[in-house]
């Protein structure tokens, strides 16, 4: 990889798309591999990500950019950043998971129309489906704040929040979660 | 059932108080056969309802189960039993165990911090367990119920094969007896009575 300027480092990621498909998995982990400083080890493309990245940020905002997580986003500190597009996301981000607690109380309460209030957020489906909507709703938002972001921190903040949201989709295993829900059924 | 028996009258009417107890207790052992049999096809088709039901719930999980792969929470927290509660109830005999609750541990669920999908695997782990639970008790009942099943066919087939002809047959070997002895004794008065006559018209 190129190093020296952010552009350069942007230029020469994999294009990302909101996809699950073997081939897509493959362009991208095949490209983000390339880069990893010990291939032999296995890490996940986001820590790929991180490393390449610290070559080219000054510490603190390397700091900043490996502590991102798709689980702590919506924090007051990260809706406090300098950094627009992370303000924006975890201000985004604190609003769904609201949201997602009122619709989850709704239902725990077992009221059908309060429950049809809430399809503005989800259309109602099997769990895969809703946590694939939520985060289709993350990408959109990435994609709308991306607008004038091409090759600088913020720039790499959306392409890491992007990655983490695939790499999570990525990481929906149906035998794995299959063999976990048998087991925790067939044990008493 | 003794070996020799006593061939006299008072045998005889032993035998055939014996004979009417075996054959009141006859249709008593075959009735519980018949219930008993019945119970245990009644349990073993809910059995194999609940079987259908773990099958369907697999099923319908497997479409959306991915989502558990991620290990975002332990899922036996989800549904952690702390009770199974069971009322007692007597069927043909046997005490059963009747399912009235199954009662998980309070599973602290973060509603904003836990993915959304945690909720459906709670609600479903949770069904699951209730159902292999009530498997495990009608499996044990079942258990119980042809354990009686067996002593009750035991009961009826030794009525019915053993203790009734035997009585019958013994029965009818006294009854052959005396009469033997009786048409003895008859025979034998009449030849003294015979013997006499004689003796008088000499």
């Amino acid at each position: 990889m190129i190093s020296g300027h952010l552009e350069y480092l942007m230029s020469s990621l994999p294009h990302l798309s909101f996809r699950n498909t073997e081939e897509e998995q493959l362009r991208v982990s095949t490209t983000l591999h390339k880069y990893a400083q010990r291939p032999e080890e296995p890490v996940s493309l986001t820590e790929i990500l991180e490393q390449e990245a610290a070559k080219f940020l000054s510490e603190k905002k390397a700091a900043l950019f490996r502590a991102i997580d798709l689980r702590t986003i919506h924090q007051t500190h990260y809706q406090e950043s300098a950094c627009r597009v992370l303000a924006d996301f975890a201000a985004f981000m604190l609003q769904q998971k609201k949201d997602v607690e009122g619709l989850r109380k709704v239902r725990r309460a077992g009221s059908e129309q309060s429950v049809k209030d809430w399809d503005r957020l989800i259309q109602p489906g099997n769990p895969l489906e809703e946590e694939v909507q939520l985060m289709q709703h993350q990408w959109e938002q990435l994609e709308k704040g991306s607008i004038g972001y091409y090759a600088d921190f913020g720039a790499l903040v959306i392409y890491k929040l992007k990655l983490l949201i695939l790499e999570r989709w990525w990481g929906f295993d149906q035998e794995q979660g299959m063999k976990l829900f048998l087991q925790t059924t067939e044990r008493t | 059932m003794a070996d020799k028996i006593l061939m006299n009258k008072n045998t005889l009417a032993a035998l055939k108080n014996e004979l009417k107890e075996y054959e009141a207790a006859l249709p008593v052992f075959e009735m519980k056969e018949q219930q008993l049999k019945e119970a245990v096809q009644n349990v073993e088709t809910s059995i194999q309802r609940l079987q259908k039901a773990i099958a369907a719930t697999n099923q319908q999980v497997q479409s959306w189960s991915s989502v558990m792969a991620e290990q975002t929470i332990d899922l036996s927290a989800l549904a952690k039993v702390q009770a199974v509660n069971t009322d007692q109830r007597e069927l043909t005999g046997v005490t059963i165990e009747v399912f009235r609750e199954l009662t998980f541990e309070d599973a602290e669920v973060d509603l904003f911090d836990t993915p959304l999908w945690i909720d459906s695997a709670m609600e479903v782990l949770r069904d699951q367990k209730t159902n292999r639970t009530l498997i495990d008790i009608e499996q044990k009942n079942l258990a119980l119920l042809q354990e009686e099943l067996a002593e009750a066919r035991r009961m009826k087939n030794a009525l019915k094969e053993v203790f009734i002809p035997e009585t019958k047959d013994n029965i009818r070997k006294i009854i052959i007896y005396l009469g033997d002895v009786e048409r003895l004794a008859i025979g034998c008065a009449k030849l003294v009575k015979k013997k006499k006559q004689e003796k008088s018209l000499l």
